[in-house]
């Protein structure tokens, strides 16, 4: 009898084991896919997004209208695209990229280009983009600057980005301000928020007007609002008088509000796309954010009560700015089929696809050109002043050089120490140039020896005449 | 060579031979490979370019690196003493003679078998500041509990306790190490007088030594390259008070891309384990007593 | 009889303090397990509640099957008992045939390879990574499942170590005697040394179900493919979701990943602390 349930306990063990080789190893393809390569065949692209959730259903239905076209390569067999949400995207593709098994097509972060590029892992496109009538002048030149690198073009724009300042009109009534005017400087939004934050008994905040860290993903980036920059096109300029303001103003709200106060507050803990999140609760009542926010506001917390205005500059007679960015797809180099992940990413180029992924998700185009009823019929009530913002001059985005990665991650942990009250704005800054500054003439002395040779690798694989 | 010899070697090798070519695949042409890379300028993406000793220059001069190094020192210096007092402490209450002693060895054990990413999770949980269970059962006690994970000062500890909680696989090799010093010795050392600290200082912390030893060395080794709770539950934060050496490695391999100058990070790993191996024999040598085993 | 009984009443008495202390030591071991637990059952507003409440208003056992839904949990674990029974299977074998030729016959060049196999034990991971990728990527693996449990068919240091301590405790006079019988080597090896090898082997089997089980940085560099990601990935990317992740499907993701480890764990506890008992002491 042991013997017996020994045995069946094996054979069972064996089947398992048999089942899970077959399943995961995907053998059944092997064995039944003997079909012959027809002309009706399709060719399969493989597309790595970042998007989650309904912003990627938004990129998944334009995914399906693509596929529903059949458009074909040019041996006439219809090209599909299979599209893939990805965690972590940024790690992904860079793994996968250096591992030889890139996708077709990749949605990359701005902030990608000039380091893939310059490492050789993206096709140009100059060369695709003439052959088929596609110009660089028909994007708002704000956004495009974005797929460039070397005045080369590594991939077109999906969609923009651009933040401003969302508030909470419920609160600013309640706080006794009118809603109708939200701060329009730097020193007025400091005092919009005093009055904006509450405490209980024990002193603990229950309500905050504003913080810089808060959501907090932008944090290098404060200086624009002071008239500053972090890279001059030459320089790391994280120390100019300009930025120092904005670590400084940031810091500033450490010493207001204590550290341990606002961690207390705790925003952090709660999942960000919720009704836990505390600016949909009503928590906080201004937060810098992007043209898509309103979006999680709608679906997380439909009934709050929202206005949204420029980010006010430190001085109202700067104008306006914001900071930009745009999700790019572009082709890596040892993609295994370019020319039909050209004609996917063309596709999303053309003005009503991309206006029609714009409006899902409640994003501007990047298009100079709109349709008369693209605003109108958009749904973003707002969506115009993001657009506005971005086309201002003086508005920017991640800094435009191949070690910006290492950069963000330095003056991260800059402010973060400043935030901490442990060294001051100036101690901080000096710390991140000594650290960068020598990885910066590392990478200009090295690309100095190979530019020749990718300019000319470049040249080649970008030759379409 | 005799017959018989001539045909034990082609019989040894055919048995070793799996082993000796994954060796050489997996194990000694990396080891190699790396020490090669790590003169070099090197991201995967374009072919090796040598720099001489650029990344080791490089890296005595980098604060990061340092920081990581000097994370991941203090961090043994928490979590292998405490590990090692909490499990012998736990393994000796076993060893007295209880009623139901498995059922309590396993309710210290079962924590281990919790996977890392579960585990890291799980705590990155426990320890939340304002809604966390440790610090809400610390407040009914009366205490405010720190912010944890997002302090500089509490990071560290943090995860020495997440560790401690999987210390079950240790007291369970210390009470077998228990079980086998003779009762006679405690027997004869109590007719003598002997009280409990007595006892344990003279009898069994030198019998079970061996044991000791080998735990300390494994978890130093294991220590130096921690990553999977570190890397979910705080990635390095706040201010790379828990980047520990791993973690920097794996950052500049697959973030940064530079392969050369992490790969002369893995050889100083190389030999900062040999060194430590060597040392470690050197003591045992000495003072570690083995019985009659 | 009452004397004895009595005796060992007054025993149990004086060891009161040292049973309060091992409850409270068990309670400090169990909460965590417990708060796990109990946050999975809670709904979302009362997991966020500050201060916490120690055990949920209503059982909500439908996050099991949220989290079923949310992410393709079945799919992780096919993958990582795949990945599992492949390294176990490779791993036992070509162990035990390595630990074999180091152990039961005599060979010149034996002793030299053998120190070579201990001296790589002391590699660690981290130093061969980046030029596996590497190699791998050569091989056109990267993206596969096939760096996670191809190698595992290769042997690994540590338990040939372990299996060739347990051959060398066998009696030689065993292989001897099967050699007058006109068994072969291979003969020897499986009819005779493995059987008795069981529970050595049960062993080597379990921590390699539990290494591949727990791994976490091997998925993380070699997998791109949702598709096939193991739990432990799943349940990092799960958490790591941009925007954040419901804390209550969390703790139900991470309350099934355990559960398979503590069943298993139940089934050969025996082997399991042997086993521990027996990597522990020996070195």
């Amino acid at each position: 009898m042991k013997k017996f349930s020994s045995t069946l306990a094996w054979i069972c063990g064996i089947l398992l084991f048999v089942y899970l080789l077959v399943d995961t190893m995907k053998l059944s393809d092997v064995f039944t896919k003997h079909e012959v390569v027809t002309k009706e065949t399709p060719i399969v692209l493989e597309y790595w997004e970042k998007w989650q959730n309904f912003e990627a259903d938004a990129m998944r239905a334009i995914v399906d209208r693509f596929n529903a076209e059949k458009i074909r390569n040019k041996d006439g067999r219809p090209i599909q695209v299979h599209f893939f949400s990805v965690t972590e995207i940024d790690q992904k593709i860079l793994l996968a990229t250096a591992g030889g098994i890139p996708p077709d097509i990749a949605g990359l972060f701005d902030r990608n280009i000039m380091t893939y590029s310059e490492r050789g892992a993206l096709l140009p496109l100059d060369g695709r983009m003439k052959r088929d009538g596609l110009s660089r002048d028909d994007y708002l030149p704000q956004i495009f600057m974005f797929c460039l690198h070397e005045d080369r073009v590594w991939g077109m724009p999906a969609v923009p980005e651009a933040l401003a300042l969302y508030y909470n009109k419920k609160l600013f009534r309640e706080a006794g301000l009118d809603p109708d005017k939200p701060p329009t400087s730097i020193a007025e939004l400091d005092a919009v928020a005093e009055k904006l934050t509450k405490y209980d008994e024990k002193g603990n905040i229950v309500q905050l007007g504003f913080s810089p860290c808060e959501p907090g993903w932008w944090l290098p980036q404060w200086p624009m609002w002071f008239g500053g920059t972090n890279w001059d096109g030459e320089h790391l300029t994280c120390d100019s008088p300009q930025s120092m303001q904005a670590w400084d103003w940031i810091q500033s709200y450490a010493k207001k509000y204590t550290i341990k106060k606002l961690n207390h507050f705790g925003t952090k803990t709660v999942p960000f796309a919720s009704s836990q999140n505390y600016f949909m609760q009503g928590k906080v009542a201004m937060e810098l954010q992007g043209d898509y926010f309103l979006q999680f506001v709608k679906i997380c917390a439909p009934n709050l009560e929202l206005g949204i205005a420029p980010f006010p500059m430190v001085d109202p007679a700067m104008g306006c700015v914001t900071q930009t960015g745009c999700s790019i797809l572009s082709i890596p180099k040892s993609a295994k089929h370019p020319d039909e992940a050209w004609e996917f990413i063309k596709y999303v180029q053309r003005q009503d696809v991309m206006e029609d992924l714009c409006r899902r998700q409640w994003r501007f185009s990047p298009l100079k050109k709109t349709s008369p009823d693209f605003y109108t019929n958009h749904p973003h009530p707002y969506i115009k002043i993001f657009r506005e913002l971005a086309e201002s001059p003086r508005s920017q985005g991640w800094p435009r050089f191949s070690i910006a990665t290492e950069y963000d991650d330095e003056l991260l942990q800059a402010i973060e120490t400043l935030w901490q009250l442990q060294e001051t704005p100036a101690e901080a800054m000096k710390k991140v140039k000594t650290r960068i500054q020598p990885i910066l003439d590392r990478r200009n002395e090295r690309w100095a020896k190979i530019k020749q040779l990718r300019q000319k690798e470049w040249d080649r694989e970008d030759n379409w005449q | 060579m005799t017959k018989t010899e001539k045909s034990n070697i082609i019989k040894g090798l055919l048995f070793t031979m799996p082993w000796i070519i994954g060796m050489c695949l997996f194990t000694l042409y990396p080891t190699i490979m790396s020490v090669y890379y790590s003169f070099t300028d090197y991201s995967l993406l374009n072919a090796p370019a040598p720099v001489g000793l650029q990344n080791y220059k490089d890296l005595f001069v980098d604060e990061v690196f340092l920081k990581t190094l000097s994370n991941t020192w203090i961090y043994a210096a928490m979590a292998l003493p405490f590990g090692m007092i909490v499990s012998l402490f736990l393994a000796i209450l076993l060893n007295q003679g209880i009623i139901a002693r498995p059922l309590f060895r396993t309710i210290f054990f079962l924590p281990s078998l919790v996977p890392l990413v579960a585990l890291a999770i799980l705590w990155n949980w426990l320890f939340r500041t304002n809604d966390g269970a440790i610090n809400a059962l610390l407040e009914m006690v009366g205490v405010t509990g720190p912010d944890w994970l997002g302090s500089t000062l509490w990071a560290k500890p943090a995860l020495v306790i997440t560790g401690l909680w999987g210390c079950g696989q240790a007291v369970v090799i210390y009470l077998a190490g228990l079980q086998e010093v003779p009762r006679d010795f405690y027997d004869a050392a109590r007719v003598d007088g002997a009280n409990w600290y007595q006892q344990i200082r003279h009898i069994t912390l030198p019998l079970i030594s061996p044991v000791i030893y080998f735990n300390l060395i494994m978890g130093c080794i294991g220590t130096l390259q921690i990553f999977a709770v570190p890397f979910i539950m705080t990635n390095g934060g706040p201010l790379r008070s828990t980047l520990f050496y791993s973690m920097y490695l794996f950052q500049q391999a697959f973030r940064y891309l530079n392969m050369g100058y992490a790969c002369a990070m893995a050889v100083i790993l190389f030999f900062m384990i040999a060194a430590l191996t060597w040392v470690a024999h050197m003591i045992s040598r000495k003072h570690i007593y083995y019985g009659g085993a | 009889m009452s004397v004895i009984s009595s005796r060992k009443v007054s025993d149990f008495i004086a060891k009161i303090p040292l049973y309060i202390l091992l409850l409270a030591f068990s309670a400090i071991f169990l909460f965590p397990l417990y708060w796990m637990i109990c946050t999975s059952l809670k709904d979302i507003v009362e997991a966020n509640m500050a201060p916490p409440t120690w055990f949920p208003h209503e059982l909500h056992w439908k996050n099991y099957w949220d989290v079923t839904q949310t992410i393709p949990f079945w799919r992780y674990t096919a993958n990582t008992l795949f990945l599992c029974f492949a390294s176990v299977i490779g791993t036992t074998i070509s162990c035990a045939m390595a630990a074999y030729g180091f152990s039961r016959f005599a060979w010149p060049g034996r002793e030299k390879f053998f120190l070579l196999t201990l001296a790589t034990m002391m590699i660690p991971f981290p130093v061969m990574m980046v030029p596996l990728y590497a190699e791998f990527k050569a091989f056109g693996w990267i993206g596969t499942n096939l760096p996670l449990w191809v190698p595992a068919f290769f042997g690994s240091a540590y338990n040939i170590f372990l299996l060739r301590q347990f051959f060398l405790s066998i009696p030689k006079e065993l292989s001897e005697a099967a050699i007058i019988d006109g068994c072969s080597e291979w003969g020897i090896f499986w009819k005779i040394i493995i059987p008795l090898a069981h529970p050595a082997l049960m062993v080597v089997g379990l921590f390699c179900f539990m290494a591949v089980w727990n791994d976490f940085l091997g998925p993380l560099i070699y997998l791109m493919d949702p598709e096939q990601f193991t739990l432990a990935l799943g349940l990092q990317q799960f958490q790591n979701k941009h925007g954040g992740t419901d804390v209550t499907l969390l703790m139900s993701a991470a309350t099934l990943m355990i559960l398979p480890i503590i069943i298993l764990f139940f089934f050969t506890q025996k082997s399991f602390i042997e086993g521990i008992s027996l990597t522990g002491m020996k070195l």
